[in-house]
């Protein structure tokens, strides 16, 4: 198989792929200018003196045919690190012919090459999908969609063209290795080759908005549907199920504006969510490889990387919550699209803060300027090109048809209004302090900028959107807040204040107080928001004709889950609020140097090495410690209150004793060390061993360093974090759909 | 213009006025006393206003120096002309698996009375590829730091 199929063919699919992103990218500007020449608006149809319905199955074609060249290709890649194929330039750097087969294929994707033909596969599936979603694409209208895979297929041409030239990973060796030289220990786990697939498909994810955007902008009209009539009277069919003659002739071009409004609003919002889900999920994963993996107990640094990851995912929160508001109310439009722009711009900023080396990070792969050079002018060209389109076209959105008057500060609108303001505040507190470094060193000084300025300032605003988060969800849409859901604000305050004190008795910062207040408080309003969504449909307003009035919750939460998205994703919030003020509020941390057959007594109780014995593992020598560690705890692994090594002798008379065997592992290769903790998980918490590394003590012999952390509740975090993926992927799924007409403040 | 439009104009500058106001004066509230200066062993030792102060001074840890001293790690960074004794005591979790000798490091906490860095956390490099740009780009560190990394 490898005889017929060479790497090389590998570089020839990606130019194939190129080709075919340029011809999508030449079709959609075609639609663009055609339309703008003519001056017609989205809502035109098929017709063939436009050429319209020719543009897009052209395009349509091209996008599938790319994303099966780019896939293939990313295929003969992964097989040449299967076949560990040294003649490839790639596989010789970032493999090693003793690695797990899994991890040579994880091995793939695990460098800067290969991930950037992974990224431009996932692109070109988002053009696949884009083009494939027949649903989305009547209701959108063909303008648009041509229009949305152009921009699609420019960016792939534009990343495609970059992997090629700058960094093909196909280039080939003359004289080949044995070997391979890619041999870090540290990479060799599930989680760490799960990573930038999920990422990826969350970063590149946030294009399909982005595209979108592109294209409503193009093809806005020019102040009212100037369209053939009859035309637009089969759009309107199409559309609306209705029939023409039921409508007044002067209504059309509002209710045409609104449909398609709903239309592209729905999309983005379903497109976001997808995205969101999968990026949550793969910071997730990244901060729970941080947790069991590098020894410290942490899960989140405030790393330049980190933040590139974060400030997207926020902008993605803040996107979809807009578009709900433009999808349901026909408001807050050209905001929806500016934050569709930003969003994938941060994604760009994203990839060159990694890949460049520009700023200092645990993460970066490497040191490349000449690479981030051209990122960052591919950043400024989209990002430019974007906002200078919305500054020549948002005014023709012209969405004010339909538009019921001021938004009430407290009506589910305002609420939202707030959220994004709060959100977006939080996003660019977060991109001073990334890139603060970048331009004090410009200036001559560098300097680092560290968790505290995070946590000061940019944790405040998360907080003011969590309080309001159970008051949008109660929120009407078009009304302020009823007068009851008002004096729940009293109420409310009082059990927040209890809580903030009952933390503080215990012993806790006041803003671990504040958190777990908060938390309890999200918790509770997604609780209510289940509960109110379920009455809800009870009562039968949810129900289409044809559905029976008066159905269970079950059969609710069966046929239209996704009503339940957004608490579920709430709750998880609350959670991995609770979870993230508990661990770093009552952790407790004891250092210790034992030799084997010691034992130390600490204020928390008794730390005893047992025996260190050595075993060999597939390419590594271990030395297992076995310790028996008193925790003050019950054996269901749970730690003790608070306070580190209080010094009372006799706390450690209370709990129980709970074995580990962590490692301290040297790898053959390249004479690597690295430790690998042992966690006891527990409902009430984890108790984290670390071991290593050995010293030399007066006298020869090897004395080992024990660490062990106790974490209350760390598993909330992590629980809490997948719910909200799982919340975002489930509200995706009814996302695109136009919500009932007469829909209820509680409706979807 | 009507009235509609210019009240949603305003509304508009308002909300941007309010975002970066808000924005600003978190970051600089966030700020203050949160930035660490890269500086060089050198300069710690030339520059007594630099006590009390957060930095992070990169250096080659000078072959020998490493040793435990009841739990805490202590040894000495040097760059080309100069050098000053470092105290870890793990806060931040154990050092990093490529934290040796001989190898250059960068390590962040307050500098003491007495000129000795307590650091409360020390980067490595995580593979052999990467170094810290600052590191990279410090003069002073040409000789200790450059490409012929000693005992790697």
């Amino acid at each position: 198989m490898t005889a017929i199929v060479t790497p090389d063919w590998g570089g020839w699919l990606l130019g194939l792929a190129t080709v075919c992103a340029l011809v999508q990218a030449a079709v959609g500007f075609r639609a663009g200018v055609v339309a703008r020449a003519q001056d017609v608006g989205p809502d035109v149809g098929v017709g063939p003196d436009l050429g319209q319905g020719v543009d897009l199955g052209v395009a349509r074609r091209c996008a599938l045919v790319g994303f099966v060249a780019t896939a293939a290709a990313f295929g003969v890649l992964i097989a040449a690190f299967v076949t560990s194929d040294f003649s490839v330039q790639a596989v010789a750097m970032y493999s090693h012919v003793d690695k797990p087969l899994i991890y040579k294929i994880a091995g793939a994707w695990g460098n800067h090459e290969g991930s950037m033909v992974m990224w431009c596969v996932v692109l070109s599936g988002v053009g696949a999908l884009l083009a494939r979603r027949t649903g989305q694409n009547r209701a959108l209208g063909p303008a648009i969609v041509t229009t949305a895979l152009g921009v699609v297929g420019a960016l792939s041409a534009v990343f495609l063209l970059y992997t090629v030239i700058v960094s093909n990973p196909f280039s080939r060796l003359v004289e080949p290795p044995w070997s391979g030289a890619g041999f870090n220990p540290l990479l060799q786990d599930p989680a760490v080759a799960l990573h930038p697939p999920l990422l990826y498909l969350g970063y590149v994810g946030l294009a399909a908005p982005f595209a979108l955007a592109c294209a409503v902008l193009v093809h806005a009209p020019n102040g009212g549907a100037r369209a053939n009539a009859t035309t637009q009277r089969d759009r309107v069919q199409h559309v609306e199920g209705q029939s023409v003659e039921e409508r007044a002739p002067k209504n059309q071009s509002a209710q045409l504006q609104r449909a398609q409004v709903q239309a592209w609003a729905g999309a983005m919002r379903g497109w976001t969510l997808c995205a969101f889900a999968a990026l949550t999920l793969g910071i997730g994963l990244g901060g729970y490889w941080a947790y069991y993996e590098l020894g410290w107990g942490g899960w989140w640094a405030w790393d330049p990387v980190e933040n590139a990851s974060l400030m997207p995912w926020i902008f993605a929160a803040a996107l979809f919550h807009s578009a709900m508001v433009t999808q349901r109310r026909n408001r807050l439009a050209s905001w929806t699209i500016v934050l569709a722009i930003i969003a994938f711009s941060l994604s760009l900023l994203g990839t060159f803060l990694t890949r460049s080396g520009a700023v200092t990070s645990v993460h970066a792969f490497a040191n490349d300027p000449a690479r981030g050079l051209v990122l960052l002018g591919i950043l400024a060209l989209v990002l430019v090109g974007a906002l200078a389109l919305f500054a020549g076209r948002a005014e023709r959105l012209a969405t004010t048809a339909g538009q019921v008057g001021q938004i009430a500060v407290s009506s589910r609108e305002g609420l939202l209004v707030a959220n994004n303001l709060f959100l977006v505040v939080a996003a660019l507190v977060v991109l001073t302090g990334t890139l603060m470094p970048l331009f004090a060193e410009a200036l001559g000084q560098p300097v680092s900028v560290g968790p505290p300025y995070y946590e000061k300032a940019a944790l405040p605003m998360v907080a003011l959107g969590f309080v309001l988060t159970p008051f949008a969800t109660m929120a009407g849409w078009g009304r302020a807040l009823l007068w009851p859901q008002r004096w729940l604000i009293g109420t409310v305050a009082a059990a927040f204040g209890a809580v903030v004190v009952a933390m503080l008795t215990l012993g806790a910062p006041l803003g671990a107080g504040v958190a777990v207040a908060l938390g309890l408080w999200l918790i509770g309003g997604a609780l209510l928001d289940v509960r109110a969504k379920v009455s809800w449909g009870a009562s039968g307003r949810g129900a289409s004709g044809k559905e029976a009035a008066g159905r269970s919750a079950a059969r609710l939460a069966w046929a239209r889950p996704q009503i339940f998205g957004a608490a579920l994703a709430h709750f998880g919030l609350g959670l991995v609020t609770i979870g993230g003020a508990a661990e770093s509020a009552f952790q407790s941390s004891r250092t210790v140097v034992l030799r084997p057959g010691q034992s130390v007594q600490t204020g928390l109780g008794a730390i005893r090495l047992d025996t260190v014995t050595e075993i060999d593992g597939p390419n590594y020598t271990a030395a297992v410690g076995s310790l028996a560690v008193d925790t003050g705890a019950d054996d269901s692994g749970a730690p003790g209150s608070g306070t580190p090594d209080s010094g009372s002798p006799d706390s450690g008379a209370q709990g129980r004793s709970l074995a580990f065997a962590p490692e301290w592992r040297r790898y053959w290769v390249r004479d690597q060390n690295t430790s690998e903790v042992d966690i006891r998980s527990g409902v009430l918490g984890d108790v984290y061993v670390a071991f290593g590394p050995p010293q030399l003590t007066e006298g020869q012999d090897v004395a080992w360093t024990v660490r062990v952390l106790e974490k209350p509740l760390i598993w909330m975090v992590f629980a809490g974090i997948a719910m909200v993926a799982g919340g975002a992927g489930l509200a995706a799924r009814g996302a695109w759909r136009s919500p009932m007409v007469g829909g209820d403040k509680n409706g979807g | 213009m009507t009235t509609q439009k210019v009240k949603k104009r305003l509304a508009v500058v308002v909300f941007v006025a309010i975002g970066l106001s808000l924005a600003t004066g978190l970051a600089m509230f966030g700020l203050a006393g949160s930035v660490s200066f890269f500086i060089t062993p050198s300069e710690v030792l030339a520059d007594p206003g630099l006590r009390g102060r957060p930095v992070s001074v990169g250096g080659l840890v000078t072959l020998g120096s490493v040793r435990n001293d009841r739990g805490v790690l202590v040894f000495t960074l040097e760059d080309d002309d100069a050098g000053i004794g470092v105290a870890y005591s793990g806060a931040s979790g154990p050092t990093p698996d490529l934290f040796r000798e001989g190898q250059c490091v960068i390590a962040q906490g307050l500098v003491d009375d007495q000129g000795v860095l307590q650091a409360r956390r020390i980067m490595a490099k995580h593979d052999e590829t990467y170094t810290p740009r600052e590191i990279s780009a410090a003069p002073r560190l040409a000789r200790s730091c450059g490409t012929a990394s000693v005992g790697q």
